[in-house]
């Protein structure tokens, strides 16, 4: 909590006319720690308790072991569960890129005008609380005309609307980044259609877009708990669900799984950060 | 283009948009409504029985009691830290240190979910990593600090709350243009002068806007909570859940006027942030 003295007293101290830069930046330099430190002890705590033998009145654990992690690799919940949410999340990509991608491409040479509807109807997963979706899912879809409540189509979809901001975000900015107007109308004036621009002229220029968007759906949806666990709960276990039902019998488990999900996470995030995008991706992750 | 092409093309444009605003239709906005309607008990039966019920009933008067405590405690404390860790790594001269910490700030502010949760039992837990260390130094942390309490989910929302708030901070420090201060000490102006009438005035909207942001994210988290504390703390995400799944009492009307104070809340404040946002944007080079 010493974040919490230092930070104030930094900005009170620094003078932009007259630089007193040495202790400045030993201010900076201290608050970078603290910051640093408490972003990745978390990180090493899971590691660590999911490699732990015993461990209850020592800093670190007694001994360490792989035991529990080829425990809960050799569980016969895990590459069922495992399994459900990878199908899962790469059915949302595919349903998300197949959505929007045409739609993104003609709202940018084509329907300017309809931009507002469509970033109003993009965006509103971000202020849609994820339970208050789930709920409002399952409450719409369990009784006819259309019942999908408890079906993985649903949940699909469900992840679907989450990722709608990462992808309408992505593809929109790819497609102001390639000059989508100019490359359109050149291509028409060589007499390609639409489809044919998009096909051939547009896709190859985004797919580093479309990529960076996917893999941030993916993420928010491979270990996502709160929509699985309402909309198909143990009827299709996903790997979020089982993580927090073991999590009273064998934690271990549920750490080592829980490391997997950090893993994971990590390496897209830095795929996007370094492969895709020379600026940090903003976005709001689902909680 | 004759007449007849045109439209043909406007309908082709259509069909075209259509799958997407099918979807739109289908899973936000007939959902949305089919919630709002639920908590006033349908179009048949419409009372505003269950809605008033949030506000009086003493438990759920608590639960939206520590969901704003929880939340704008967690935001403003985020907010501040956010802001003066990320002032810092625009002003530090170590270029490497920089890059790393806006990796790591993008990175962590996308945590979150059940992970988050389950991670900080490790180290605050009754058995993790920090209460034992501690413990062997003689200090009883479980005696003043809980995780399991509003406070220890502040700490643990503070994890993607710094981070966000950081790299939403960012864009706007890098149009606080070093010509401004420049311009200011050159007509006479003191440090003080230049954070009075520059510094402060050209941030406080994003500031504003990220506070809002953040405050957002909190409320509407529920994954890191239940993971945490299961229904040991009474929020309202923990409310709905409760009265949802009728472990203890089955009210699906109730959770859905639950849902929808909760929807309103978090959309009204998002309405708030895009207004802040817009002001905030003047200062930012598109």
């Amino acid at each position: 909590m010493s974040v919490l003295s230092d930070a104030p007293a930094a900005i009170a101290t620094t003078d932009v006319v007259v630089p007193r830069r040495q202790s400045r930046e030993l201010g900076y330099i201290a608050m970078f720690a603290v910051f640093t430190a408490y972003m990745l002890i978390p990180l090493v705590g899971t590691l660590l308790f999911s490699v732990a033998t015993t461990w209850f009145n020592t800093i670190l654990p007694e001994g360490y072991t792989f035991e529990h992690v080829f425990e809960t690799i050799n569980d016969p919940l895990f590459v069922p569960t495992v399994g459900r949410s990878l199908i899962a999340s790469i059915a949302t990509i595919a349903v998300s890129v197949v959505l929007m991608t045409p739609m993104m491409f003609l709202l940018h040479i084509a329907a300017p005008r309809l931009r507002p509807i469509v970033e109003f109807l993009s965006l509103l997963p971000f202020a849609l609380p994820t339970i208050v979706l789930a709920l409002s899912l399952i409450r719409t879809y369990s009784s006819p005309p259309i019942v999908l409540s408890g079906t993985p189509t649903l949940l699909i979809l469900s992840y679907v609307v989450t990722g709608l901001p990462f992808m309408y975000r992505a593809l929109d900015n790819s497609l102001r980044a390639i000059d989508t107007h100019g490359l359109s109308e050149a291509s028409a004036t060589l007499g390609a259609s639409r489809w044919t621009t998009l096909r051939r002229v547009i896709l190859p220029n985004i797919t580093t877009g479309i990529a960076a968007g996917a893999l941030l759906v993916f993420s928010v949806s491979f270990g996502e708990f709160t929509l699985s666990s309402f909309i198909v709960g143990d009827a299709w276990k996903t790997s979020g669900v089982w993580t927090v039902a073991i999590w009273d019998d064998q934690p271990h488990k549920t750490t080592v799984m829980v490391m997997i999900g950090f893993v994971i996470s990590w390496i897209i995030s830095l795929i996007i950060l370094f492969a895709f995008s020379k600026r940090a991706t903003v976005e709001v992750g689902q909680r | 283009m004759t007449i007849s092409g045109r439209s043909t093309a406007r309908l082709w444009l259509l069909i075209a948009f259509l799958p997407f605003l099918v979807f739109c239709a289908m899973f936000e906005l007939i959902p949305v409504v089919s919630l709002l309607l639920g908590s006033v008990g349908g179009l048949d039966r419409l009372s505003l029985e269950w809605i008033i019920k949030v506000f009086t009933n003493a438990t759920f008067q608590r639960s939206i009691v520590n969901s704003l405590e929880l939340s704008i405690i967690s935001s403003l404390l985020g907010a501040v830290l956010g802001t003066a860790i990320g002032y810092a790594m625009m002003r530090t001269r170590h270029g490497r240190v920089r890059s790393g910490l806006i990796a790591l700030a993008s990175l962590s502010s996308n945590a979150g979910g059940i992970s988050l949760g389950f991670a900080f039992i490790t180290i605050l837990g009754s058995a993790g990593m920090i209460t034992i260390l501690l413990r062997t130094l003689g200090i009883d942390l479980m005696s003043f600090f809980s995780i399991y309490s509003v406070v220890g989910l502040i700490v643990v929302y503070l994890y993607f709350q710094v981070p966000l708030m950081i790299v939403l901070m960012l864009p706007a420090f890098a149009g606080l243009q070093r010509d401004w201060a420049e311009a200011s000490s050159s007509l006479g102006g003191t440090g003080r002068d230049y954070w009075r009438r520059i510094g402060v005035p050209v941030l406080m909207p994003s500031i504003m806007a990220g506070t809002v942001l953040l405050f957002v994210s909190s409320m509407g988290a529920y994954a890191t909570a239940q993971a945490l504390i299961g229904s040991r703390i009474n929020l309202m995400t923990i409310q709905v859940s409760i009265l949802r799944r009728g472990e203890i009492l089955y009210q699906p009307a109730q959770a859905d006027a639950m849902a929808t104070v909760l929807l309103i809340m978090v959309a009204l404040s998002v309405l708030a942030y895009h207004l802040i946002q817009r002001r905030a944007q003047r200062w930012i080079k598109a």
